[in-house]
């Protein structure tokens, strides 16, 4: 009888713990802060389970799957045009606000020669257009991807609409099938944009495919009147032909430019990069400048220009430029100019090499602390190298971080070998903090590789380097990688190998991939690596024994 | 006045260094509003039970010295935000989800961000790869969505892409 009774307390109590449990959860868990709170750490697949819990969840969730996802809107070019890389427009009905936090338009991006579609299909997506007025003022991201470089209706947008929470906008157009529609396109009048007060984050890429069509100017007119509406833009990114006035947004802090020549569509004359209008936009650049990127034209027929470009930045830290582009700045890399810069990064498309990088430019900046070199080693030239890379040192003393990224291909005699293993000797006056370098072979074509007879020459440059790195001072923070080519060049486990291997066993670290080797040569070189100690790697990659 | 005391909503009474319950800006702003002077003023607490109280003051007082938090950048992946409870913390946490939830609702009340925030991260993380049904089981939540509501939802859902 009494074990009932206990029994039946016990249950009692359970049901009252379950009461009580219950009610507890469910005080916080229909609080709208605390399930804020819950809710922003939660991945998109977790929030989209959490939606389909009850009202509430599905009502607070929507903002936060909006802030993590993005919704697409095609235009009906798109939709017609289809491809395997985009999905058809969903139902308008299941919409909700709340999600339009980041959205992507694609517009006509995806016409061909071949299209179809109308040419008057310069609206908006409709589903977006419907739901515009709603979602304006959440909208946080907005990206375009066009296939002209000006839609009349969507910069007409920004003299509609307000849009009190954008903080990125990326617009990013190919100009493909200009010759499709654009040629009978009226283009309204665009009158000055409504203030985008939160706009952080702006880029603009138009990927001119050989010609610049009339439409440019009204391009670059509604870019400008993006960047006019914009006063607290802090990042600026711009691919195009055309120099914006950034006076209008006093607390830009990074500008990424791109110049890429390409032909009048009407002349079919070369458009080339105007010095004058680049110095009168970079003289109306604000102070506040710390980051900047110059790509101004990698072609190596402009290397030699006869304007160069001037420019101060008081508060540049950052600076990046293509390698052709030194010769255009050499006055201005200096310390009267640029006094708080620390970190230099020259860049190559095309792969020239140190001393032709180097050629011109005489100017001393003691602040740079951090380099970032992208080159080649030809061995032409090598010999020349070895000064320029001497003359680096020079000119940049203070340098504490150093990256070297060196492109280097498999031709080559002893002189050459001795050049590089020269020029890897000159960087080593530095004291490094840390030190980075990769040494990547230039791509050969297969067939050739094939005939390569694998001599014991091909490891030369692995040498080299590693002699010219084994007296650096810096050897204990650096790390050197060689990364080899469709299995090529050969490894081989000759005695100056392993010289070379002991000279750099103060190294950090050495990594060597993607090179051809032999399983016996594998091991062999694993033995001696582990009987010595030594900090390198050689991944054992199939199918290049 | 380096002490408070505090009265939970049973009724009993906990003295407390000031400095330590300096994280609640609920009770900041009561003593600042009450007036309280001397060590023998009573701060009272109406929604916080004793225990509670008491786990509350545990955590703050652990958490003194930790310098005023930087509020979430909501652009941070929550990934990358999830990774920041301490092995103390992580201890201090473990508890029944009754306690949890009480835990919750009381850092809610005294406002205090960091105890609220690591409730709600150890709650996120029960939910994190489960179902609405496996959710709705493991908290009792009654489904108040139509099916209609459920299939909308679900569209939207399918509409909102991956970052």
């Amino acid at each position: 009888m009494e074990t009932d009774i206990d029994q039946a307390t016990i249950q009692v109590a359970n049901i009252d713990l379950v009461a009580d449990t219950n009610k507890v959860t469910m005080m916080a868990l229909t609080n709208p802060l605390i399930l804020d709170q819950i809710f922003r750490s939660l991945d998109p697949i977790s929030l989209r389970s959490v939606r389909l819990v009850c009202r509430l969840w599905a009502d607070v969730g929507a903002s936060f799957l909006g802030k993590q996802g993005h919704l697409i809107f095609l235009s009906s070019s798109d939709y017609y045009c289809t491809s395997p890389y985009f999905t058809m427009p969903r139902e308008l009905a299941s919409f909700n606000p709340k999600l339009a936090k980041n959205v992507t338009l694609y517009i006509n991006y995806n016409c061909n020669i071949n299209c179809k579609c109308a040419p008057n299909t310069t609206n908006l997506p409709s589903t977006f257009a419907t739901v515009l007025p709603s979602i304006c003022e959440k909208l946080e991201t907005l990206r375009f991807l066009s296939g002209r470089a000006f839609e009349p209706r969507l910069h007409e947008m920004w003299t509609t609409y307000d849009f009190p929470n954008l903080t990125h906008i990326t617009i990013i157009a190919t100009n493909k099938e200009f010759n499709q529609h654009d040629g009978d396109m009226a283009f309204p009048n665009i009158q000055q944009f409504r203030p985008l007060g939160n706009l952080k984050v702006l880029c603009l890429t138009n990927f001119l495919l050989g010609e610049r069509n009339p439409s440019e100017s009204d391009w670059s007119s509604a870019c400008q009147g993006l960047l006019n509406a914009a006063p607290n833009l802090e990042e600026f990114t711009l691919n195009s032909v055309f120099y914006p006035d950034l006076s209008p947004c006093p607390k830009l802090k990074e500008f990424n430019f791109q110049y890429k020549e390409c032909r009048d569509y009407v002349t079919k004359e070369i458009i080339k990069l105007d010095i004058s209008e680049m110095n009168r936009m970079m003289e109306r650049c604000p102070n506040s400048l710390e980051k900047l990127t110059l790509n101004l034209n990698p072609n190596e027929d402009a290397i030699e220009p006869t304007e160069k470009l001037n420019f101060r930045f008081p508060n540049l830290t950052y600076l990046k430029l293509d390698t052709a582009d030194i010769f255009k700045i050499q006055d201005s890399l200096n310390v009267t100019n640029l006094p708080k810069l620390t970190h230099f990064s020259i860049n190559t498309c095309n792969y020239l090499d140190l001393s032709k990088m180097m050629a011109n430019y005489y100017m001393h900046h003691t602040g740079i602390t951090s380099l970032n070199v992208v080159c080649a080693y030809c061995a032409e030239v090598g010999n020349q190298d070895r000064h320029a890379a001497a003359k680096l040192v020079t000119l940049f003393p203070a340098v504490k971080e150093y990256s070297l990224e060196l492109q280097i291909d498999l031709a080559g005699d002893d002189v050459a070998f001795l050049s590089l293993r020269a020029m890897m000797q000159s960087f080593g006056g530095w004291e490094l903090t840390r030190g980075q370098v990769n040494i990547q072979y230039k791509w050969i074509p297969l067939s050739l590789a094939a005939l390569n007879l694998h001599n014991e020459s091909d490891t030369e440059v692995v040498i080299a380097v590693m002699e010219g790195m084994s007296d650096w001072r810096a050897l204990p923070n650096t790390t050197l990688q060689f990364v080899g080519n469709h299995g090529e060049p050969y490894l081989h486990l000759t005695d100056r190998m392993r010289d070379a291997l002991l000279s750099c066993r103060t190294i950090k670290s050495v990594t060597i991939s993607e090179f051809g080797i032999d399983e016996d040569t594998w091991e062999d070189m694993n033995a001696f690596i582990e009987d010595n100690n030594l900090p390198v790697s050689i991944p054992n990659i199939d199918g290049f024994w | 006045m380096p002490f408070v005391n505090l009265e939970s909503s049973d009724g009993d009474l906990v003295k407390v260094d000031v400095d330590v319950i300096k994280c609640s800006v609920t009770i900041n702003a009561l003593i600042e509003h009450l007036g309280l002077e001397d060590d023998n003023e009573v701060v009272p607490l109406q929604n916080v039970g004793t225990e509670t109280l008491h786990k509350v003051l545990a955590w703050a007082k652990h958490h003194k010295d930790d310098l005023p938090s930087v509020d979430d950048d909501e652009d941070d992946p929550p990934r990358e935000r999830r990774t920041d409870i301490t092995t103390w913390d992580a201890n201090f946490i473990k508890m029944e989800q009754i306690q949890l939830f009480d835990l919750i609702l009381a850092a809610n009340y005294l406002d205090i961000s960091g105890l609220l925030d690591l409730g709600c991260k150890i709650v996120a993380d029960m939910i994190k790869g489960k179902t609405a049904d496996e959710i709705r089981t493991m908290f009792n939540i009654v489904n108040d969505l139509t099916p209609q509501e459920q299939e909308q939802i679900r569209k939207e859902n399918e509409w909102c892409e991956e970052k």
